[in-house]
């Protein structure tokens, strides 16, 4: 990262990073033309943007995607001129730390005067900043999945592309149910967003088929990194498949013990996230043949997401991740709710981002009036030996439409 | 219903991480049994051997030569540590050493960031150890992956060749006879600091050799030395320090408690391992096969010179106080009001400092759980606001009551443990609330931590930065005068002298350890106190606060500052915060800064900066007050009082 | 009047017996050396008696009472003291504050948190006295680090005075001096026996100052006691001679 992080305006007071595209290039001529621009203090114009990543920890895998992603949207929205606003991007490593990223979501706030404070990824960091930006009237995209952020946690400033971890367990749930059968074992990380998964497919699954089973539930430390004894029980048992609450490098770690117990000669594994680029390119063996839902990957098809893995590739070397395409379309829902509002003024992009319909490279997306989570439909599939690229591939099995994934909105437990 | 299968499979799980205990734990053993150091960068030696063998793999393909190449370069690495810092400084407290080794811990982690990047990386398992192994019997039908078979092997091999080494060489019997008796090993003509390198080797190719082969099987990442590092001390500890048989015993018993209690017991998981430690210390404290005796040299702090803190009504403490009332007042004109919350962070980081600096500095009992301290009293005074009044003074006072009494525990438990015992055994205990801290979510909210509502007093609102910042500014200010005031009461004499000689303090009639809880406790109370506040400026509390970083950092700051100052502390803690918050947004490796801070302190200016402007006078003479006018104050001041206190004895 | 006593007292180090069945009954108001070898067992004798190593058997008692397996710092407060063969006061104090310390420790106020220390008064009071006693007075602000080793040896032992003893063990109070400081810190401790009223066991290894300075002698060889009685009795024991004193008299 350090390098990455080197190519910025060096003689700028903090690290911020105007980058500014020259015009003359093509649609896809964003390539290494960066340049440096000083700006001190925000005209009309100009919106502050402080991110968060997690840089350390079980997540780092997934934070390079999310910077990746979001200094992208920064370059193409500063070199648009569809939107005629000027972004200022800040970008720092939260170490995984919720105390950390608090101090510096503080910073942003009080010393930098940002506009939006997005990112962050593990549901611990993302709540410490919510309620701080909730606090500041700040308007908060976290790229984190846990049920609360729009549930009973919600907060009017907080905004989230990024899945609701039961909206994928009422994608998949059911599916895997019928295909792999009623007796299940559910592990999960223990901690706000693998609890969320934990009670969500069980739910889910128990609401598709009377005869589901939980044969048994096992909860690891966040960051744990020996599954045996968990392998050892779920091998030992009856189970049909097992759902795994565990992201980043949790989940890569369980793959890969699993594969070397052979636990998938056994039983069939299925995870809300195994379909990240990160962990297939990590566990490329211990994934194939594994089932997740799918929020996103490289391969998917559809005009937007072409474009967007052209000009990702373009700029960075490596197609985009999960990670890349929501801080993507966050940084460009908020783009547009500002143009569309002319104001960055906190409450009037609060009130516009609603209104704003968007295409993201995973289809149409809005944010719901009621709870402030997308609309968006949501995908089942099996990750398959590689394709176009090194790693292993996807195919995608099932598509569960917007309407049908999403919770009424009474039953959120929203309220703001 | 536990099948025969499971359960011997769960048997096998358990062996596997117990051998890789016994490696680390082994190397850490060895290393102290012959100079009395505790070697708190095993863990990341243990990870550097990891990374090391990915880069051989990466170059010769071959997971064999990483095997046998890795763990001697990590073995260099030992010996080259050895060589440039610990050897120079033998003859100092091994409060020193502990400290040192912590900050070479903290070069290496950040060093392996810098090669390899900050994300896991993958180890493939090699082809021929690839794939289960399966048995079946009448009631035994058991699959299991052959690495971790091979693991379970090489371990016991590479442990019995070292037990071989001890037994049969002369290389051995001149340790063991150095680790009895360095003096006599002396007097036979055999220069026993060479022997000191290694044996730092040695101990450091063990946790390199157990770092290739947890590699395949366990995530190669730049934190998989933390936890295996306290599950290690741990080990040594249940085991009996210095006693190799007792490591042996002590390693298998905790892997199987870790991988039965889980199948078990899982309530229990992650805890059971300290509960074991627990057990063990009440009723054997010095471990299972230990014949461990404090050596009165492993226990001792002592300083060169006597720095007295800056009394708070003295010119400079009342300048100082008088700068710091006037700084709110720059808002928006000089500085934005983060500036004056980021100072109000400092003032509560000084708190923590200073209340290790009491335990620390004046008593000389090394404590790595200042975390529990800080995190408790975060969490308490957060709980108080959201459960049951709004009132933060309450809280703040439970918090620190609460912390008072939890150092009285740990203390009544641990502080016949004097020295690296109880440097080993706090930090464990922290980590015991670190872990209770994301467990028990019901009421901690687990890793998601819990939000506190805005604190408030009487009508005061205590969130708005600057109500807050004189708060904190009070608390400081009153804290410090009455640490200076207890410092120089009966009690602190008392306190002073045990740090100078616990066995003279107990001839003499003192019931030392029933002071050494006291002061404990004392410090606790203030760690509380800061960690309340933390909760009051974050509005926020999570298991971070109770993490070993937070008790790492502590150290750091008053080290930095200078131990046994109490004023030193604060000002390393206004330099450690204004580091972190100045580098860390642009230096991605600036702990590497900070380890090499901290070890540059600890060979050059054991003091900090509160002895510099002594230090650099010794050096430069007169130059001093050109070049540290700033300081040079605090050094007047202390002649002053010096000066003032002979005149009010005479 | 017995001060103290020991009945078969014991000590063992895994094969070798340190102290070997050690009867030892010393009578108040009397100076006693015990004398021996290198390796006699004295110090580790002295360890036993002040509660800083349990014994392996054996039986002790101080002022009429069975302090066996009491913690030291309970045999201190019954009126114990001991000084150290090898240096050990509180470097980092200085010497006012070392004998406070001693001082201060029958005083009610001894762990209060809030007083000044140098405000108690009578303890103050004390130390001076004891400073004076040893010779230091002129110096009370002076890191006891910083004395010389001949001083620091004098606060070893004024140190051990100040908290009022019934019972001194000297271990060697002179170990490392000059003849001229040896005879001078000798008479100190003898006017320090006389003006406080307290029972001196005295281990010392020069047997001119021995013979003069004691009412009785004890001489221990391989931890156990060869001989006791008064010094002339000792000059002529011949089990004495043969076996220790190689000579030296004859
Ligand atoms: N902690 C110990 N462990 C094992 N052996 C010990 C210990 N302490 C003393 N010894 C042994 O016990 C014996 C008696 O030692 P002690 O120090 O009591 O002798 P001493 O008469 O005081 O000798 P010196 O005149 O040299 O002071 C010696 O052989 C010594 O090596
Ligand atoms: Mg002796």
């Amino acid at each position: 990262m350090a390098e990455k992080r080197n190519t910025e305006c060096g003689s700028s007071p903090r690290r911020r990073d105007v980058l500014k595209a020259t015009a003359a290039a093509g649609t896809t001529g964003l390539v290494g033309v960066t340049g440096c621009l000083t700006n001190e203090g925000s005209d009309g114009d100009t919106v502050t943007v402080g991110w968060l990543y997690p840089h350390t920890g079980p997540y780092s895998g997934l934070a390079e995607y999310q910077e990746q992603g979001a200094k992208l949207a920064i370059e193409q929205l500063n070199d648009s001129d569809d939107i005629d606003i000027e972004i200022e991007g800040l970008h720092e490593d939260t170490q995984a730390d919720p105390q950390t990223a608090r101090q510096i979501a503080r910073r942003y706030v009080e010393n930098e005067n940002v506009d939006v404070v997005c990112g962050t990824i593990s549901s611990a960091a993302g709540s410490a900043v919510q309620s701080y930006t909730e606090q500041r009237n700040v308007p908060f995209f976290p790229d984190i999945a846990a049920d609360e952020i729009t549930m009973d946690s919600c907060t009017r400033n907080t905004f989230r592309y990024e899945t609701r971890a039961s909206q994928t367990a009422t994608a998949a749930a059911s599916w895997a149910v019928e295909n792999f059968g009623t007796d299940i074992w559910v592990h999960n990380a223990d901690y706000l967003w693998g609890n969320s998964v934990a009670s969500a497919w069980k739910s889910q699954a128990k609401s598709a088929n009377g005869n589901v089973n939980i044969e048994g539930e096992t909860t690891s430390e966040l960051g744990a990194t020996d599954f045996s004894t968990y392998i050892s029980q779920m091998s030992d048992s009856d189970a049909d498949w097992v759902v795994t609450g565990l992201n980043g490098g949790d989940a890569v770690q369980f793959l890969k013990q699993a594969n070397s117990h052979g636990l998938k000669d056994e039983m069939t594994i299925v995870s809300p996230v195994n379909s990240f680029q990160f962990i297939r390119r990590a566990a490329p063996e211990a994934s194939v043949g594994t089932y997740s839902a799918v929020r996103y990957f490289e391969g998917y098809d559809s005009p937007e997401n072409e474009e967007f893995v052209d000009l990702y590739t373009d700029r960075w070397d490596q197609p985009p991740d999960n990670f890349a395409h929501v801080s993507w379309t966050h940084m460009f829902m908020y783009a547009h709710a500002v143009d569309s509002a002319d104001s960055a003024d906190p409450d009037d992009v609060i009130d516009e981002l609603p209104s704003i319909d968007f295409t993201s490279p995973m289809g149409p997306t809005q944010f719901r009036d009621c709870d402030h989570q997308a609309v968006r439909p949501y995908n089942v599939g099996e990750i398959v030996e590689p394709d176009q690229h090194d790693w292993p591939s996807i195919d995608v099995m099932r598509t569960v439409s917007a309407e049908d994934t999403m919770l009424p909105c009474e039953e959120t437990g929203c309220n703001f | 219903m536990i099948s025969p299968s499971l359960f011997v499979t769960e048997l096998l799980n358990g062996l596997t991480l117990g051998v890789l205990y016994l490696l680390i734990a082994a190397g850490l053993s060895v290393i102290f049994g012959m100079t009395d150091i505790i070697n708190f960068a095993h863990g990341a030696l243990y990870m550097l051997g990891a990374y090391l063998g990915l880069s051989v793999i990466g170059v010769t393909g071959s997971f064999w030569l990483a095997l046998l190449i890795a763990p001697i370069l990590v073995g260099v690495v030992g010996a080259v540590m050895e060589r440039l810092t610990l050897h120079h400084i033998y003859d100092r407290d091994p409060l020193y050493h502990i400290i040192l080794t912590f900050g070479a811990m903290l070069m290496i982690t950040e060093g392996v960031k810098y090669v390899w990047g900050p994300q896991p990386q993958q180890f493939s398992t090699p082809a021929i150890l690839a794939g289960t192994a399966t048995m079946e019997m009448s009631m035994l039908s058991i699959s299991y992956p052959i690495y971790k078979l091979f693991l379970i092997a090489a371990g016991v091999g590479v442990a019995l060749l070292v037990w071989g080494l001890f037994k049969f060489t002369d290389f051995g019997l001149i340790v063991r006879a150095g680790a009895q008796n360095p003096g006599t090993v002396r007097l036979l003509g055999i220069d026993v600091s060479n022997y000191f390198t290694l044996v730092f080797a040695l101990g450091a190719a063990l946790a390199g050799a157990a770092g290739v082969l947890a590699a395949p099987f366990l995530s190669v990442s730049p934190s998989m030395g933390d936890s295996i590092l306290i599950v290690a001390f741990i080990t040594v500890v249940v085991g009996g320090l210095g006693s190799f048989r007792g490591s042996v015993v002590a390693a298998i018993l905790i892997g199987l408690v870790e991988s039965l209690g889980n199948l078990l017991v899982p309530e229990l998981t992650g805890f059971s391992v300290y509960l074991l430690m627990i057990a063990v210390l009440l009723v054997r404290p010095q471990g299972l096969l230990g014949e461990y005796k404090v050596r009165q040299a492993s226990t001792k702090v002592s300083f060169d010179e006597v720095i007295p803190p800056v009394r708070v009504t003295s010119k400079t403490g009342l300048a100082a106080i008088a700068v710091l009332m006037l700084v709110p007042l720059g808002i928006g004109i000089v500085w934005s009001s983060y500036y004056v919350g980021l100072l109000s962070l400092i003032f509560v980081w000084a708190l923590l400092a200073l209340s290790l600096d009491i335990v620390m500095g004046y008593m000389g009992l090394l404590s790595f759980g200042h975390a529990a301290f800080w995190g408790v009293g975060a969490y308490v005074t957060v709980l108080t606001t959201v459960h049951y009044t709004d009132l933060f003074p309450v809280a703040l006072l439970l918090a620190a009551v609460t912390c008072g009494v939890i150092a009285w525990g740990i203390g009544a438990l641990s502080i016949r443990l004097t020295g690296v015992y109880f440097a080993m055994i706090t930090l464990a205990f922290a980590e015991l609330f670190h872990q209770i801290g994301v467990t028990w979510s019901e009421v901690t909210g687990g890793a998601n931590g819990l939000i506190m509502p805005i604190p408030q007093m009487f009508g005061i609102n205590l969130g708005d930065t600057v109500v807050f910042y004189y708060l904190t500014l009070a608390i400081l200010v009153g804290t410090y005068a009455l640490s200076v005031r207890i410092l120089d009461s009966p009690f602190g004499r008392v306190v002073k002298a045990i740090r100078e000689s616990e066995r003279r303090t107990a001839s003499l009639g003192y019931d030392t350890n029933k002071f050494k809880r006291r002061a404990f406790a004392l410090s606790g109370t203030i760690g509380g106190i800061a960690g309340s506040l933390f909760a009051g400026y974050q509005w926020f509390v999570s298991p971070e606060t109770l993490h070993w970083v937070v008790s790492g950092d502590a150290v750091i700051a008053m080290m930095l500052g200078g131990m046994g100052t109490l004023f030193g502390p604060m000002i390393g803690a206004a330099v450690f915060i204004g580091i972190s918050e100045g580098l860390s947004a642009y230096i991605p490796g600036w702990r590497f800064l900070l380890g090499l801070f901290l070890v540059l302190i600890v060979m050059f200016a054991p003091r900090g900066i509160a002895s510099l402007p002594r230090v650099i006078s010794k050096s430069t003479g007169d130059a001093r007050s050109r070049l540290f006018g700033d300081s040079d104050e605090i050094d007047i001041a202390d002649y002053e009082q010096t000066a003032a206190k002979e005149g009010e004895n005479e | 009047m017995t001060i103290l006593e020991t009945e078969n007292l014991t000590k063992k180090y895994g094969n070798l017996v340190a102290v070997d069945d050690v009867e030892l009954s010393v009578s108040a108001g009397e100076i006693r050396s015990i004398i021996g070898p290198n390796g006699a067992g004295k110090s580790t004798l002295f360890d036993l008696i002040t509660g800083m190593q349990p014994p392996t058997d054996g039986r002790i008692r101080f002022d009429g009472t069975d302090i066996t397996g009491m913690a030291s710092h309970k045999i201190a407060q019954r009126g114990m003291s001991r000084s150290f063969q090898i240096t050990d006061v509180f470097g980092g104090l200085t010497a006012l504050e070392n004998v406070q310390v001693a001082a201060q420790v029958d005083d009610s106020r001894r762990s209060s948190m809030l007083r000044d220390a140098d405000g108690l008064s009578e303890v103050h009071g004390k130390a001076m006295d004891v400073l004076a006693d040893i010779g230091l007075d002129d110096r009370p602000h002076q890191r006891a680090s910083d004395f010389a080793y001949g001083d620091r040896r004098k606060l070893e032992i004024g140190l051990a005075v100040a908290n009022d003893p019934k019972l001194l063990l000297l271990d060697e109070p002179t170990a490392g001096m000059g003849s001229e400081d040896t005879n001078s810190t000798m008479q100190m401790v003898q006017r320090l026996a006389a003006d406080r009223d307290f029972t001196v066991l005295l281990i010392e290894h020069d047997l001119e100052i021995v013979m003069n300075v004691s009412d009785r002698i004890t001489v221990l060889q391989d931890g156990g006691v060869i001989a006791e009685g008064p010094p002339e009795a000792i000059q002529d024991d011949e089990t004495v001679q043969e076996a220790y004193l190689g000579g030296v008299f004859s």
